[in-house]
């Protein structure tokens, strides 16, 4: 897939560790860890809100488009 | 009823399924050794090519109950949205269309057979709808194969969904 997803960037960049912000979006730490990974196939617009919220930032920090 | 899980409508169809299997198991066993210990009699008699077409017709049944009884198994274990089903129904409409040809060409020997018995009229009726309901099968399996198959993917989708 051409969508990247650098959360794992910007949760090293807020020194938050996945435990953590999955608790505190409230979904579960094996979701987390797929959208970390590029498993993902969606995100839903609350959780990319939540994420947002979380880590200070804007969808376009945590998603990026690479030409495949 | 409960239709999925355990001590479901899925577990009963399995069980009867299973009895099936069994019972064609041994027609396919039996019935190849009868064939091939009275060979020599079947082949005097007008009915030697029906009987080996319907002999081997035995085995992509035996196929056929198989697949089956991995679907409902899965059902039985709430695992809906099994890939495996997938391949399962996809041998499983192989098997029927190979059965509906198979009684598609039984069929055509006994329209060509010219000492046909009053016996033989109806069992030959009797086999043009048997061929048609297996190639209907086959088909319908084809479809429903194509909708499972959808299915999975916007399940997989929806699971991916963060």
């Amino acid at each position: 897939m051409s969508i990247i997803v650098n959360l794992d960037v910007m949760m090293a960049k807020r020194k938050i560790s996945s435990q953590e912000l999955s608790e505190k979006i409230g979904i579960t730490p094996a979701n987390l860890s797929i959208l970390k990974t590029n498993k993902g196939k969606a995100i839903r617009f609350s959780t990319l809100d939540a994420i947002c919220k979380e880590l200070d930032c804007t969808p376009g920090d945590i998603l990026e488009y690479r030409k495949s | 009823m409960k239709v999925l899980g355990k001590k479901s409508l899925s577990t009963i169809i399995k069980i009867f399924l299973w009895v099936l299997f069994t019972v064609c198991l041994i027609v396919v066993i039996l019935g190849g050794v009868i064939l091939i210990k009275d060979f020599t009699f079947f082949k005097s008699t007008n009915t030697l090519k029906t009987l080996i077409i319907l002999y081997l017709s035995s085995w992509p049944a035996s196929i056929l109950i198989s697949q089956f009884i991995g679907i409902f198994k899965s059902l039985e274990n709430n695992n809906v949205f099994d890939k495996n089903n997938l391949k399962r129904l996809k041998v499983s409409y192989i098997s029927s269309i190979v059965m509906g040809l198979m009684y598609l060409i039984n069929s055509v020997i006994l329209f060509l057979n010219k000492e046909n018995e009053n016996w033989m009229i109806i069992y030959m009726l009797l086999t043009y709808i048997i061929t048609l309901v297996f190639l209907i099968f086959g088909v319908g399996l084809i479809v429903l194969s194509e909708i499972y198959k959808r299915a999975i993917k916007y399940k997989e989708e929806n699971d991916l969904t963060i």
